[in-house]
C-alpha cells in the first residue's frame, strides 16, 4: 500500500504540525524556588493528579499536531493505493488490452445466463468506465487469438459494437497466445499507464504452458487485472469417446460410447441416448432426431463409464450419428458425433503373391475360395465377407479404408511403401495376417514388416512334400476366440493337416500363439500394435495354399479361416479414419476414386454453405479447408464422373484438452506466475468499477480523515476543558 | 520598641475585649478571687461547711464557736470565686516564619499572646506564656501582676521563628510546669504530626485542664494561589518540591480542609476548643470571634 497526492504543494504546510510542540517549549518557564511553610501536602496532592496532568497535555499536544497534520493533509488530498505496483501516472490516459476468454467453458450457464454473455457485460462495463482519451483493444481468446479491435482505440462506439460481434467458440483455452498478444499491443503505447484485462472463468486447462519464466519475458510495468467469472468449481459430464464396430446388415451393431464425470460427486442414473439417421434423413442446419438406443448409466468421482448401445442397421450406407447425455450447465461437451458405415460385407483384401495362370494354381485360391464359399449362382444366402484379390502391384492403388482384413499371401515384392500402409491400416484397427512361402524373404520381411510382424523370421524348416518327416499340429490354444469352434471337435480337427514346411521364428515377447507345430514350432502367431484402437496382425508361418502344407485341403481350413476374418474384423472399436475431426484442426479429406470435382460445396453443422476448390497433391487429392469451429456433422456435396456425391464427417469439441474440467487455476498459483509483474484477480463483480478504479487511482481518503478531524476535535474540546470547568 | 509593645495592646482591641470577659470553661485552681468559680474549697470569704480538724490544719481556721458547743475541733471550710491561671503556648518553629502578604503566622500569634495576656491580667487572672519549636524555648510562669504582662511582652517582643516544629515534645514538656488545672491556650500552625499533637492535647484534657487552639495558617497555605510552577522549598527541612499549582490547587485545598477538619473534629471529640485562624483576619476579630465562642460554651 502506498500513499500519492492530489495537491502535494500542501505538503509545504506540513510543518505547521510543529506548532503546538513550538507553542509548548516556548512557553516553557525556569521555574523559581520560593520558600513554603510545609511542602506535605503539595507532595500529597501532587502525587496522581500531576501525573494524571502531564498525561492529558501530552495526549493533547499530540491531538492538537495531529489535527494540524490532518488538516494539511486534507488540503493535500491524499490518495491510498493497495497495490503500489499499480501506481499509475496522474493525469496520463491508460491503454488496455481486454481479453475475453471464449472457450467452450464459458458457455457454462449461472442463473441463466453463461459466462461468456457475463463477460461481454463486464467488458462493457469496462469500456464504459474509460475516462476521456483512454484507449482499449479487445480480443477474444480461446486456443487461437482473435481480434475484436485489434488496435488501441479511444472510439468507446467501435469497441462496443465490435464487442457485440463476439461468440463462444467450441475451442478449449490457451491463455499464452492471447496474453502475448495483449502485451505486444501494449508495447505499441506510449502511454506508461498500461494494462491488461482478462476475462475468464480461470479453467486450469488454460494455464497449461505457462510458467514463471513465460511470464517474466512480459512487460514488469504492464499491470494485469484478471477478472474471475468462476465463483466456484462446478459439476459437468462429458461425452469424451463414441466408437463403432466395423458394422455388418443382419449382425448386431456395437456403438460404444465413454462418458466422463468431471464433477466431485458421484452421478446416478445419467440419461444416454443415441442418435442416427441415414444421409437421406440429413437436413440442413438441423440435428439427428431419430433415437435408436438410450440407457442410464452410473458415473464415479472424476470416472469415465462406457455406455454401448446394440443396433440392428437397417440397410447399408453411411450413418450419421451422436451420442447424446441429459443437458447440464455445460451443453456444448454434452453430445458427441460420429458417422459410420453399415455395410453389408466385411470386406477382405487378399495380396495375392503368387498369381497363378489360373485361379487354382494362385497362392490365394483356397483362401478366397474359403472366404466366400458360395456364390450368388449356387446359394441364395450370401457370405458376410466380400473378398478381393490384387497382386502386390495393384495394392497401391486400392484404398485401404474400405477393408477390415488384408492377407498378404506369399508375398514376395515388399516395398516400404507396403509397409507403411500397411502399418499405417493396423494403427487405425485393421487386421493383416502374414502367411509366407517361396517368395518370402525373411530379412526383407524383418526389415520391413518388422514392427507389425508378432515374430522375427528365421530361417525355413522342414522337407520336400511327400517325404516321412511331416509336421503335425501339436499346440492348439482353445482359449483363443479363433480356435473356440474347435474345441468341441465339432468343426473338425486341426491336428490332421501335416506341415512340409514352415518358417523357424524367433516370437516376441508381446506376442501370443495360438498354433503351434509338434516340437514347438509356432505356427500362427498374434500381436497386435501398441497404438490406442489398432488392429491385430496374425503370422502364418506355412503357406494358405498347398505348397508347404495340406491343410488347405481339410475341412478345418474353412472355419479357421473365417473365424481369423471375424476374429480381426470385429476385435477393435473402431472410429471411422479420416471422418472424425476437432474443433479448430484443418480439414483435410481425401475425396473418393475417380476425377476431382471443380469445387465442392461443404454445409456446416448450422447450414452455412461455403465453396472449396479440390487440391491434387502427390497422393493427395482431396479438399482442404478449415480450421472447422463448429461441433457436429458437415456435409460435402460434389459431382465426380457425372454423378452427384454427399460425403460426411464429424467434428467435435476437444475433449482430451481437459476444457471440460471446470476447476479453476488458484489464484495463489496464478499469482506466483506474476511473481515479477503486477497482477490483481477480482471476483466481486458487483464492485468492479469502483474496484478496478482503486486499484490504478486508488481511493482518496478526504472523507475518513474529515471523520478523523472531527472526532480528534471533539477529543480536544473535551480534554482541554475538563468537566466541571466547562 | 515601646511602639511594637504598644501595638500588642492596641486600646481599641482591649476596648472590644473588655465587654467579652474570658472566662474559663471550666473551674481551675487558683489563689486569686475572680470570676471563675473553684471547685476547691479553699479560705474566702463565703462559708461552706465544717469540718474535723486534722493534724496539719493550721490553728487560725479552727472555728472556737463550735469547739465550744461540741467540744470537738472544727475547721472552717470556704467556697471561693478563684482567678484563672492561664498558659499561653506559642509556636516559634520555622514555619511560623512564612509569610505570603502582610504579617509572619509568627507575628500574628505574638499580637495574638499579648492580647490575651492582657486580657487575662485585666480579669485578674494569671497568666504565663511558653515559646517552642522542638521543644520548649521560653517559659514565663503564670503570675497576677501588672508588672507581668510587660515580662510577657518583653519575650514576644524578641521572637524570632527557628528550628523545626516539635509541639508533642513541648506540650509534654509543658505539662511538667502544670501541676494544677489551668487554661492552656496553644497558638500554632499546628504542621506537625497530627496525631502526636492530638495525643498530646488530649493529655491536658485528661489532666483536667481547659485546652484552646488556635490554628494559625497563612492565606497562601490555604488556597495555593501561586500562577507559574515553582519549585517550593520546605521552610523546616530545606526539602524542594516542583509544585504545579494550578493543576493541583484543587487537590490541595482539599487535602488541606481534611487535614483542618481533622483537627476540627478531634478537639471537638475532646472537648478542645479550636479555631481556625487566617492571618489575615483582623486580630480583635479573632480574638472576638473566639471570645464569643467562649461565651457560647459557659
Amino acid at each position: 500500500m502506498n500513499i500519492t497526492f492530489l495537491n502535494p504543494s500542501f505538503l509545504w504546510g506540513l510543518p505547521v504540525v510543529s506548532v503546538p510542540i513550538l507553542i509548548h517549549l516556548l512557553s516553557r518557564r525556569k521555574p523559581v524556588t520560593s520558600q513554603f511553610s510545609s511542602v506535605r501536602f503539595i507532595q500529597l496532592a501532587s502525587t496522581t493528579v500531576v501525573r494524571k496532568f502531564k498525561l492529558k497535555q501530552l495526549l493533547l499536544l499530540i491531538l492538537r499536531s495531529l489535527i494540524l497534520l490532518l488538516l494539511t493533509l486534507l488540503f493535500a488530498r491524499p490518495v491510498v493505493r493497495r497495490m503500489p505496483l499499480f501506481a499509475q501516472v496522474e493525469g496520463v490516459s491508460r491503454s488496455s488490452v481486454i481479453l475475453i476468454d471464449n472457450s467452450y467453458s464459458m458457455g457454462y450457464v449461472e442463473e441463466g445466463e453463461s459466462r461468456f454473455a457475463l463477460a461481454k457485460k463486464v467488458a462493457r462495463r469496462i469500456i464504459k468506465m474509460a475516462k476521456r482519451g483512454d484507449r482499449a483493444a479487445i480480443f477474444l481468446i480461446s486456443d487461437e487469438v482473435k481480434p475484436l479491435v485489434s488496435y488501441l482505440t479511444d472510439d468507446r462506439q467501435i469497441l462496443r459494437e465490435r464487442l457485440e460481434e463476439g461468440s463462444l467458440s467450441f475451442r478449449p483455452t490457451n491463455l499464452l497466445p492471447g496474453i502475448s498478444q495483449g502485451y505486444k499491443i501494449l508495447q505499441e503505447s506510449a502511454s506508461p499507464n498500461r494494462e491488461i484485462i482478462l476475462i475468464t472463468d480461470l479453467g486450469i486447462n488454460g494455464w497449461q504452458g505457462i510458467d514463471g519464466k513465460s511470464i517474466k519475458e512480459f512487460d514488469p510495468e504492464v499491470n494485469f487485472i484478471v477478472i474471475d467469472l468462476n465463483k466456484e468449481s462446478l459439476p459437468n459430464i462429458a461425452v469424451s469417446e463414441v466408437g463403432c464396430r466395423r458394422l455388418t446388415i443382419g449382425e448386431t451393431s456395437e456403438i460404444s460410447s465413454k462418458i466422463r464425470n468431471y464433477s466431485k460427486e458421484n452421478i446416478s442414473r445419467l440419461f444416454v441416448s443415441v442418435f442416427l439417421e441415414s444421409p437421406s434423413g440429413f437436413q440442413i442446419g438441423k440435428e439427428s432426431q431419430e433415437k435408436v438406443g438410450q440407457g442410464f448409466i452410473d458415473l464415479k468421482v472424476a470416472g469415465e463409464t462406457t455406455k454401448d448401445f446394440f443396433y440392428n442397421f437397417p440397410g447399408e450406407g453411411t450413418y450419421l450419428g451422436k451420442v447424446e447425455i441429459q443437458e447440464d450447465s455445460l451443453p456444448s461437451d454434452n453430445r458427441f458425433y460420429f458417422i459410420t458405415e453399415a455395410s453389408k460385407k466385411i470386406k477382405v483384401l487378399l495380396i495375392d503373391g503368387h498369381p497363378g495362370i489360373s485361379a487354382f494354381s494362385s497362392e490365394t485360391f483356397y483362401l478366397s475360395l474359403s472366404l466366400s464359399p458360395t456364390t450368388s449362382e449356387v446359394s441364395s444366402i450370401q457370405s458376410p465377407l466380400a473378398v478381393k484379390v490384387v497382386t502386390v502391384d495393384e495394392f497401391s492403388q486400392e484404398k485401404l479404408d474400405d477393408f477390415s482384413v488384408i492377407f498378404l499371401a506369399n508375398v514376395g515384392k515388399v516395398t516400404s511403401s507396403l509397409a507403411d500402409r500397411l502399418t499405417s491400416f493396423v494403427r487405425e484397427g485393421g487386421g493383416v495376417v502374414f502367411s509366407l512361402g517361396d517368395n518370402v524373404n525373411p530379412h526383407e520381411y524383418n526389415l520391413f514388416f518388422g514392427n507389425l510382424l508378432p515374430a522375427e523370421l528365421m530361417e525355413v524348416k522342414g522337407k520336400a512334400k511327400g517325404e516321412k518327416e511331416l509336421k503335425t499340429i501339436g499346440f492348439q490354444d482353445f482359449a483363443h476366440p479363433v480356435l473356440k469352434v474347435f474345441a468341441q471337435g465339432k468343426e473338425g480337427d486341426l491336428t490332421r493337416a501335416s506341415f512340409y514346411r514352415y518358417f523357424a521364428t524367433q516370437v516376441k515377447a508381446s506376442a501370443k500363439v495360438v498354433l503351434g507345430l509338434a516340437g514347438d514350432m509356432p505356427l500362427l502367431i498374434e500381436s497386435e500394435l501398441p497404438y490406442p484402437g489398432a488392429g491385430k496382425v496374425f503370422l502364418f508361418t506355412s503357406t494358405l495354399d498347398r505348397d508347404w502344407n495340406n491343410l488347405p485341403a481339410k475341412p478345418v481350413f474353412l472355419p479357421l479361416v473365417q473365424q481369423m476374418v471375424n476374429y480381426l474384423a470385429l476385435s477393435t472399436l473402431r472410429e471411422e479414419p479420416g471422418r472424425t475431426f476437432l474443433v479448430g484442426e484443418e480439414i483435410s479429406y481425401e475425396l473418393g476414386p475417380g476425377e476431382l470435382p471443380p469445387s465442392v460445396e461443404i454445409i456446416n453443422p448450422q447450414g452455412k454453405k461455403f465453396s472449396v476448390i479440390p487440391v491434387q497433391d502427390g497422393d493427395f487429392s482431396g479438399i482442404e479447408f478449415g480450421p472447422v469451429e463448429m461441433p457436429g456433422i458437415y456435409r460435402f456435396s460434389y459431382i465426380s464422373n457425372r454423378k452427384w456425391n454427399n460425403e460426411y464427417l464429424a467434428v467435435n469439441l476437444n475433449i482430451e484438452s481437459n476444457e471440460s474440467n471446470l476447476d479453476k487455476m488458484g489464484t495463489k498459483e496464478i499469482k506466483k506466475l506474476f511473481l515479477a509483474a503486477p497482477i490483481k484477480i477480482i471476483d466481486d463483480l458487483a464492485n468492479l468499477e469502483k474496484d478496478i478504479l482503486q486499484l490504478l487511482y486508488g481511493k482518496e481518503i478526504s472523507k475518513n480523515l474529515t471523520f478523523l478531524l472531527v472526532g480528534f476535535l471533539l477529543l480536544e474540546v473535551v480534554l482541554a476543558n475538563p468537566r466541571g470547568k466547562r | 520598641m515601646e511602639e511594637t509593645k504598644r501595638g500588642y495592646i492596641d486600646p481599641l482591641i482591649v476596648a472590644k475585649l473588655s465587654t467579652m470577659l474570658l472566662r474559663a470553661r471550666f473551674v481551675v485552681e487558683g489563689f486569686i478571687a475572680g470570676l471563675h468559680q473553684s471547685p476547691y474549697r479553699g479560705f474566702s470569704l463565703e462559708f461552706a461547711q465544717h469540718r474535723e480538724y486534722s493534724p496539719g490544719d493550721e490553728t487560725r481556721h479552727v472555728d472556737w464557736k463550735v469547739y465550744g458547743r461540741k467540744d470537738k475541733y472544727f475547721v472552717k471550710q470556704y467556697q471561693e470565686e478563684t482567678n484563672l491561671k492561664g498558659y499561653i503556648l506559642l509556636d516559634r518553629s520555622a514555619s511560623m516564619g512564612y509569610v505570603s502578604k502582610g504579617i509572619t503566622k509568627l507575628q500574628y500569634g505574638s499580637y495574638l499572646a499579648a492580647s490575651l495576656a492582657y486580657l487575662m491580667l485585666r480579669q485578674q487572672d494569671s497568666v504565663g506564656l511558653a515559646t517552642f519549636d522542638e521543644k520548649i524555648k521560653t517559659y514565663i510562669p503564670p503570675r497576677q501582676s501588672k508588672g507581668h504582662l510587660s515580662l510577657i511582652l518583653n519575650e514576644l517582643e524578641k521572637l524570632v521563628s527557628s528550628s523545626p516544629t516539635g509541639i508533642n515534645r513541648s506540650l509534654r514538656e509543658l505539662g511538667q510546669y502544670t501541676k494544677r488545672r489551668g487554661l492552656i491556650i496553644l497558638i500554632s500552625d499546628l504542621l506537625d504530626d497530627q496525631e502526636k499533637v492530638l495525643n498530646a492535647l488530649k493529655y491536658f484534657r485528661f489532666k483536667k485542664h481547659e485546652v484552646i487552639v488556635f490554628h494559625l495558617l497563612d492565606p497562601a497555605e490555604m488556597e495555593l494561589p501561586f500562577n507559574n510552577v515553582l519549585w517550593l522549598e520546605d521552610m523546616e527541612n530545606g526539602k524542594r518540591v516542583l509544585t504545579h499549582p494550578v493543576i493541583i490547587r484543587d487537590k490541595y485545598k482539599s487535602v488541606i480542609k481534611e487535614f483542618v477538619e481533622k483537627y476540627k473534629l478531634s478537639c471537638l471529640r475532646s472537648d478542645i476548643d479550636y479555631c481556625l485562624i487566617n492571618t489575615k483576619t483582623p486580630l480583635d476579630f479573632a480574638l472576638g470571634a473566639y471570645l464569643a465562642r467562649r461565651k457560647m460554651l459557659r
